[in-house]
C-alpha cells in the first residue's frame, strides 16, 4: 500500500492509504494548502506529511512522533484532532506498540557466567566430597586390627630372599656351591640354598669360636658371608676357602670395594670379641647387615670387575645367605624371633575374651577364644594381654608350657606377652637373655625352613 | 535474600512526586493514583496531625481556619517540608499498598535532574522513611522519554520538554543516558503567578491559586489569539481597591499576554538546550523534533510557539501528565533491563 502513489499531488483516491492518510489528504486538497506550506508551517518534513498521507508510517522516525505529527496536522487542518488520532491507532494498532527499549550493555568478559560457574563448583565440590566419603566407608570396614608389618619382615619380603631361592636352582652356580659345600662341611651338599645359608652360621658357632659369644660370631659369619659373597665375582674359589676358615683369614682377601664396608666390621667384631657388651653386638649386627645390602645392591662394581652373569648371581645367593644371618643376630639380641611361627600360643581351656594391645595401646587383636580355640600371638615386642579368664588360658612359648596366668575367672590385664617373662614369672634379670640367645636363635634356625 | 523473598508478595511502586500531582504506578497495575500534592495538617494541642491528603486536601487549600494548615510540600520540583512531605508519601504508599501483604515495597521516585544532591538525598530519604523497602531515583526527563514511547535507548537524539508544576525539564537524549538536560524552575505554578500578578496589576483584583489554575487550564494559552479577544471567563477574587468580593471577564489574550513571561522562560531552555546539543544529535533533532510532556504541554498553542521560536516540530505525548509517572512506571516493570537509568543515594 506504501508504493501505490509516490507522487504526491495528483492520485485522488488514496483508498490503500487507508482513512487518516486520504483524509488528511482530500482535506489539504479541498482547503487548497500545498504540500509545501504545510511544511514550513508544521516544521515537518515533507518526505514525513507524505509518508502519514500516503500511510507509509513505518517510514516516520518513531511512533511517538508519528502521533505528534498527526495531530499537528490534523490540528492545522482543523479537524478533530482527538478522533483522528483514535482512527490512526485503530490503524496502526501494532505499529503505536510500544517500542522495546534495549539498553546499550557492555560485552561481557567471561564466557561463563559466573553463577553458573559458582554452581558447578558447588556440585563438584558435594560430589568430590560423597566420593571420598563413600569411599573411606567402604575401606572402615576392613579389620584395623591387622597390625603394619614391621619393617624387618617388610624389608624380607623385597629381599631377594625367594628369589634367590627360586634362581640358584636355575642357574649353574658353580661359585656358591663350593662355597656351600666348603662352609658346611659335614652338611649335605645337596641341601637347598637356604639351608645352606643358615648352615653356615650354625657351623661357624660351632666350630670357629666356641668360646665366644654366639651373637658375635654369628655377627663373623655374616661378615664372612657377606665378604664371601662380595668376592665371589672376582675369585670364585677364592671365597671358597674362606668360608671353611670362618675366621680372619676369611676376611683378609676381600678385593673389592664394595666389600671394604663389609670387613671392617668384621674386624671391629673380632677385636671386640674379648668383651664383648649387648649393645656393641647389636652394633655390630647392624653394621653387618649393612653390609650385606651393599654387598647385594652394588652387584654391578663386581660384575664389572668379572663380567659373567653366573657370578653375579651366585653373589645373589650368597648375599641373601648372609642376611638370615643378620636377622638372626639381631632378634637374638632382641630376644624375639625374627619371623616365621609365632613363639607364643594362646589356648582356650574353656570361653576367655581377650585382648591383645601393642606398646602404643593401639588395639591389635579382640576376640573372644571358645573353648579349643587357639590364638598365635603376633611376633612383636611390646605387646601385652588382657585375659577375661585367666584361668581359661594356656600359654605355649616356643611350642612349651608356660606358667598359668592365674586363676579361673580371674581377670588379668595387661600382661605382658614377652616369652622369658611368660616362662619365668619371676622379674628377669640380663643373664636370661643370654640363655635365651641360643634358644632364640635356635628356633629362627629352624624357623625359615617351614617359611620358604 | 530474604527481601527478595518478601518482594514478591510487596506490590512495587513507582511513584511521579511532583509540585503540583503525584501519581503512584503499582507494579502490574498501572496507575493506580492521582491526587495533588497537598496535605492538609490539623494541630491538636500542640500536636501535628495529618487531617487529608490528595483532593480532600486540595480542596482545603486557602479556605483553612487557624488551626489547620493546607501544605504543598514540594515546590519547585523538590521537597519544601520534609515531614509533611513524607506523611504525604506515607499515606498514598498505604493507600495503594496491598494491606495483607507485610512486606515493605520497592519504590522508584522521579526527581528533577536539576536537584541537588541534598534535594534527591531527601526525597529518598523521605521515601524510605514512610515504609519502602528499597528506593531508587530516576531523572525526569528520562522518565517523560519513556513514558512518551521515545526510542532513548537507540543512537539517535531525542528531546524531551517536559514542563511540570514546579520545574520544566530540557532534555537530549540518545543511548539510553541523558546527553543534555537543563532544568528551569519555571512551571504551571509560575504560570498560575503569572496571572495573579497579571490581574491583580491590570484589574486590581486578588485571586487565589485556585482560580488561577482554572483560568490558565481554561482560557490559558501560549500566544495570543490571531484576531480578537479569544475565549473569555468569568473571574472572582476581591477586589483590592475596596476590599469586597468581585467578579469580571478575562479574556484569552490578556491571559497569553500574562504568560508571556514564564513561556519566554520556557522557550529560553529550549534555545539555551538546542544551543548545547552536538551536531549529530542536533541533526537528528532537526528530523524529528522535540516531544512536550507534562502538563504544562496542555497550554494550548505552546507547541505553536515552540515551533516557531525553535523552527523545529514540536509533538505533544499522548497523555502528557502521565508520561512521567508511567514512564517510572516502566523501569519498575522492566528494573533488570533498565536497571541503569536507576540511581540511589548510597
Amino acid at each position: 500500500m506504501a508504493a501505490e502513489n509516490q507522487d504526491s499531488g495528483n492520485t485522488p483516491s488514496a483508498a490503500g492509504a487507508g482513512g487518516v492518510g486520504s483524509l488528511l489528504r482530500e482535506t489539504r486538497r479541498q482547503l487548497g494548502h500545498d504540500l509545501d506550506t504545510v511544511a514550513t508551517t508544521l516544521r515537518i518534513r515533507q518526505p514525513y506529511l507524505l509518508a502519514i498521507e500516503d500511510g507509509r508510517f513505518q517510514d516516520l522516525p518513531g511512533a511517538t512522533y508519528a502521533v505528534g505529527f498527526v495531530r499537528g496536522y490534523a490540528e492545522f487542518l482543523g479537524l478533530d484532532s482527538k478522533e483522528i488520532l483514535r482512527r490512526f491507532k485503530q490503524e496502526n494498532g501494532e505499529y503505536a506498540a510500544r517500542a522495546e527499549l534495549v539498553f546499550p550493555s557492555a560485552v561481557s568478559e567471561g564466557s561463563i557466567p559466573t553463577g553458573a560457574l559458582l554452581g558447578i563448583a558447588v556440585i563438584a565440590a558435594a560430589a568430590a566430597y560423597g566420593a571420598w566419603y563413600w569411599y573411606q566407608s567402604r575401606d572402615a570396614s576392613v579389620a584395623e586390627a591387622v597390625p603394619a608389618l614391621p619393617d624387618r619382615l617388610a624389608a624380607l619380603i623385597h629381599r631377594p630372599v625367594g628369589n634367590s631361592a627360586e634362581v640358584v636352582p636355575v642357574l649353574p652356580a658353580e661359585g656358591s656351591k663350593p662355597a656351600e659345600t666348603a662352609a658346611t662341611g659335614p652338611a649335605e651338599p645337596q641341601a637347598a640354598v637356604i639351608e645352606a645359608a643358615h648352615a653356615p652360621t650354625g657351623t661357624g658357632h660351632d666350630e670357629v669360636v666356641p668360646p665366644t659369644e654366639d651373637e658375635a660370631q654369628a655377627n663373623n659369619a655374616a661378615g664372612q658371608q657377606a665378604v664371601a659373597g662380595a668376592a665371589t665375582p672376582s675369585p670364585a674359589p677364592a671365597a671358597a676357602p674362606s668360608a671353611p676358615e670362618a675366621g680372619a683369614p676369611a676376611v683378609a682377601p676381600p678385593p673389592l670395594g664394595a666389600v671394604a664396608p663389609a670387613a671392617p666390621a668384621t674386624e671391629d667384631v673380632r677385636s671386640s670379641v674379648g668383651k664383648v657388651g649387648k649393645a656393641g653386638k647389636l652394633k655390630e649386627a647392624k653394621d653387618a647387615k649393612s653390609a650385606a645390602p651393599k654387598a647385594d645392591t652394588v652387584p654391578a662394581p663386581g660384575g664389572e670387575a668379572s663380567p659373567p652373569p653366573a657370578n653375579a648371581t651366585a653373589t645373589a645367593p650368597a648375599a641373601g645367605a648372609a642376611e638370615p644371618d643378620t636377622n638372626e643376630i639381631q632378634t637374638a639380641a632382641a630376644a624375639t624371633p625374627a619371623r616365621g611361627s609365632p613363639r607364643i600360643v594362646l589356648n582356650a581351656a574353656e570361653n576367655c575374651w581377650v585382648e591383645i594391645r601393642d606398646a602404643n595401646g593401639h588395639v591389635v587383636s579382640t576376640r573372644m577364644l571358645h573353648k579349643g580355640d587357639s590364638y598365635a600371638v603376633p611376633n612383636r615386642p611390646g605387646l601385652s594381654l588382657t585375659a577375661g579368664n585367666a584361668g581359661a588360658l594356656s600359654v605355649m612359648v616356643d611350642g612349651k608350657v608356660a606358667p598359668s596366668l592365674g586363676a579361673m575367672g580371674v581377670v588379668r590385664r595387661n600382661i605382658p606377652l614377652d616369652s622369658e617373662r611368660l616362662t619365668t614369672p619371676v622379674k628377669e634379670d640380663p643373664a636370661p637373655v643370654k640363655d635365651e640367645s641360643p634358644a632364640a636363635g635356635g628356633s629362627s634356625a629352624v624357623a625359615p625352613a617351614p617359611t620358604e | 535474600m530474604f527481601s527478595r523473598v518478601t518482594g514478591w508478595m510487596s506490590a512495587d511502586m513507582a511513584i511521579d512526586l511532583g509540585t503540583a500531582n503525584t501519581l503512584v504506578y503499582v507494579k502490574g497495575r498501572g496507575i493506580v493514583l492521582n491526587e495533588p500534592s497537598v496535605v492538609a495538617i490539623a494541630e491538636e494541642k500542640g500536636k501535628k496531625k495529618v487531617l487529608a491528603v490528595g483532593d480532600e486536601a486540595k480542596m482545603m487549600l486557602g479556605r483553612t481556619p487557624g488551626y489547620i494548615q493546607a501544605i504543598r510540600p514540594l515546590r519547585d520540583g523538590v521537597i519544601a517540608d520534609f515531614e509533611v512531605a513524607e506523611e504525604m508519601i506515607k499515606h498514598f504508599i498505604r493507600k495503594v499498598h496491598n494491606r495483607r501483604s507485610f512486606a515493605s515495597p520497592l519504590v522508584i521516585v522521579c526527581v528533577p535532574s536539576g536537584s541537588t544532591a541534598v534535594e534527591r538525598r531527601a526525597i529518598q530519604e523521605s521515601a524510605e522513611s514512610a515504609g519502602a523497602r528499597r528506593v531508587f531515583l530516576i531523572e525526569e526527563p528520562m522518565a517523560a522519554a519513556i513514558g512518551a514511547g521515545l526510542p532513548v535507548t537507540e543512537p539517535t537524539g531525542s528531546m524531551v520538554v517536559d514542563i511540570g508544576g514546579g520545574t520544566t525539564e530540557v532534555a537530549v537524549l540518545s543511548l539510553g543516558g541523558i546527553v543534555y538536560s537543563r532544568s528551569v524552575r519555571v512551571g504551571g505554578d509560575k504560570m498560575d503567578e503569572a496571572i495573579i500578578a497579571y490581574i491583580r496589576r491590570n484589574h486590581n483584583l486578588l485571586v487565589g491559586e485556585g482560580s488561577a489554575e482554572r483560568i490558565k487550564k481554561e482560557i490559558g494559552s501560549a500566544c495570543p489569539p490571531e484576531d480578537g479577544e479569544g475565549r473569555t471567563m468569568e473571574i472572582k477574587g476581591r477586589d483590592l481597591m475596596n476590599g469586597v468580593p468581585k467578579e469580571l471577564i478575562i479574556s484569552e489574550r490578556q491571559i497569553a499576554e500574562s504568560l508571556a513571561e514564564p513561556v519566554g522562560a520556557i522557550i529560553e531552555a529550549v534555545k539555551v538546550a538546542l544551543e548545547h546539543t552536538a551536531p549529530e544529535l542536533a541533526a537528528d533533532i532537526v528530523d524529528k523534533g522535540i516531544v512536550l510532556t507534562g502538563g504544562g504541554a496542555l497550554l494550548s498553542n505552546l507547541d505553536f510557539v515552540l515551533r516557531h521560536a525553535t523552527g523545529l516540530p514540536v509533538s505533544i505525548a499522548d497523555d502528557p501528565l502521565s508520561c512521567v509517572a508511567l514512564g517510572t512506571g516502566r523501569a519498575l516493570e522492566e528494573m533488570p533491563k533498565l536497571k541503569n537509568v536507576l540511581t540511589s543515594m548510597y
